[in-house]
């Protein structure tokens, strides 16, 4: 009797749609417009506010916020196509699918650090002036941001399969931001995913105001702990393995839970 | 040996009986589904498929029971539905390799090898960068029917793959599905019995989720041997002008008529009956 030897489909699935999202006319556009950004602050230095939260929480908006989309339409193009009668047919199965939509969120995730790193040699070899340079978990806020977006975006395809639901998701996503991002003075914006580390001050930003309470290693968990989760809801929808499933999301939810109370001043 | 065996499957959507009691056999070669729209041949090629199963009844495909080893059966199947779904955006070649990634045909030499392949043998390897949405109709199926090749499925499945085509696109078409047929089991849907009388060694006439008649085309023909006039007058309800001016009625002889040789759709037309032209009791 032969052995059928089988390679799962779900790696090199996960590089096909990496590359797609990556190519996607929103993440382009989301990535252009920061090192734009980036590229400007260089060139006029805004002051040391703007300069640290381009740094860490920048990617944020840009590219985190098209990114969402992108793998919104990316993980749900088969089903817009109306794709998924000759996909069901086929060896790789809906639940792999997903995993490979989830694992191609690796792909702007990269591509983040890379650009982040870039920065951080820009402002080396600039000199711009910060009143510290951030940490090592601060400049991961940004890529995680990305990667949260992207495996957001995957599950919003898998579990709200309507047009513009994505939209509303994103809308509530800025409503909760926008309420939390009130609470600065107790660090309760560290809730939030655009979370202003560094105080502001008084237009033009020039003077050093010091920075907003709250711990930022811990914040930087907490958002780890949100992108896994995000995974966790978008493999739950169609995996048979539903209980291994909803036990990573009960993980997730606890690390959240802890990493979100960690962060508090 | 059959690479499909149905026997007594039935499938039903509510009240409604997609399949009662259907049951037939097809081996290597190209068989022929033949029925009216709305006989069941997509739920029964969507069941070929593993998509869907039945309510009860035994199917067997490749040897295996789909309810039970669906994957194996599934990497050895290619299916091209009705409406195929493609990425509008892919071109041929990236649509063709995404499919092949999802064949679990994963080195990529070996996968863009293949994918180069089949897109030669549906000739069109001329067009294998341009994207989808620019190709027409008749390139898209053949698209689809490069997607069903991959692998070298030992049973492929096609969904009235001529649907919509032009005639000399049809006549493409078959040269291609009559070269597959070669050497693998094909089976097509289809509600065009010239598609029957090109392509199929045999054919299973079904209407109302049953099986009507299963042989081979020849055999159809020749169930209205004798039964097809040619007259001055029309007589029942299969019965209509040709272009020589007379009236071409299958069935019952009207007075003063001649007989007629038979062709498939005689045969297919007869089976059918009243339901043939929509008319059901």
């Amino acid at each position: 009797m032969t052995v059928e030897v089988r390679v799962s489909s779900v790696p090199a699935l996960a590089v096909a749609k990496a590359r797609r999202l990556l190519r996607h006319p929103l993440v382009l556009a989301g990535f252009a417009l920061f090192v734009l950004a980036s590229v400007v602050e260089l060139r006029d230095y805004w002051g040391p506010r703007p300069a640290f939260s381009l740094l860490t929480n920048g990617m944020a908006l840009w590219p985190g916020v098209p990114v969402f989309f992108a793998a919104e339409l990316v993980a749900s193009a088969s089903r817009r196509a109306g794709g998924d009668e000759l996909l069901g047919a086929l060896p790789a199965s809906r639940t792999q699918r997903t995993a490979a939509s989830c694992l191609a969120a690796l792909g702007p995730f990269l591509v983040a650090c890379a650009v982040q790193m870039a920065l951080c040699v820009g402002y080396a070899v600039q000199g711009v002036s910060l009143e510290r340079f951030p940490t090592v978990f601060e400049l991961a806020l940004g890529p995680l941001c990305v990667l949260g977006a992207g495996l957001l975006g995957v599950a919003s395809a898998r579990w709200l399969p309507w047009a513009g639901a994505s939209v509303l998701v994103m809308v509530a996503l800025v409503f909760f931001n926008v309420v939390v991002n009130g609470n600065e003075a107790t660090g309760g914006h560290l809730f939030g995913f655009y979370a202003e580390l560094a105080v502001w001050g008084p237009w033009p930003y020039r003077a050093a105001m010091g920075f907003n309470p709250g711990h930022t290693g811990w914040h930087a968990v907490y958002l780890l702990a949100l992108c896994l989760g995000a995974g966790a809801l978008a493999m739950l929808r169609d995996s048979p393995r539903r209980r291994f499933w909803l036990g990573a999301g009960a993980l997730t939810v606890i690390a959240v839970a802890v990493a979100g109370l960690g962060q508090l001043p | 040996m059959n690479t499909v065996v149905v026997t007594n499957v039935v499938k039903s959507y509510g009240r409604h009986r997609a399949l009662d009691g259907l049951s037939f056999t097809a081996g290597p070669g190209v068989t022929g589904l033949l029925g009216p729209n709305g006989a069941g041949k997509t739920t029964l090629i969507r069941m070929l498929a593993t998509v869907l199963a039945a309510d009860s009844g035994t199917l067997r495909l490749l040897g295996r029971d789909p309810s039970a080893e669906r994957l194996q059966i599934r990497r050895r199947l290619g299916y091209l539905p009705q409406e195929p779904g493609f990425h509008r955006a892919f071109t041929v070649f990236e649509f063709v390799d995404y499919v092949a990634i999802l064949k679990e045909i994963v080195d990529r030499r070996a996968r863009h090898d293949e994918v180069r392949r089949v897109i030669a043998e549906v000739g069109l390897a001329e067009v294998s960068g341009k994207r989808i949405r620019a190709l027409s109709g008749g390139m898209r199926r053949r698209v689809g029917i490069a997607q069903a090749l991959l692998g070298e499925p030992e049973l492929v499945l096609l969904d009235e793959p001529t649907a919509g085509l032009d005639p000399e696109q049809r006549l493409r078409f078959r040269e291609l599905i009559s070269r597959i047929g070669e050497n693998r089991t094909v089976v097509l849907s289809t509600h065009q019995t010239e598609d029957v009388a090109a392509l199929c060694g045999r054919v299973v006439v079904f209407d109302g989720g049953r099986c009507m008649f299963e042989g081979t085309p020849e055999e159809l023909r020749r169930v209205a041997e004798g039964q097809v006039w040619l007259s001055a007058e029309r007589s029942g309800v299969l019965s209509w002008r040709t272009g020589e001016g007379l009236f071409r009625n299958i069935g019952q002889a009207p007075d003063a008529a001649r007989l007629a040789e038979p062709t498939i759709e005689d045969g297919y037309l007869l089976l059918l009956g009243d339901a043939a032209v929509g008319v059901r009791s």
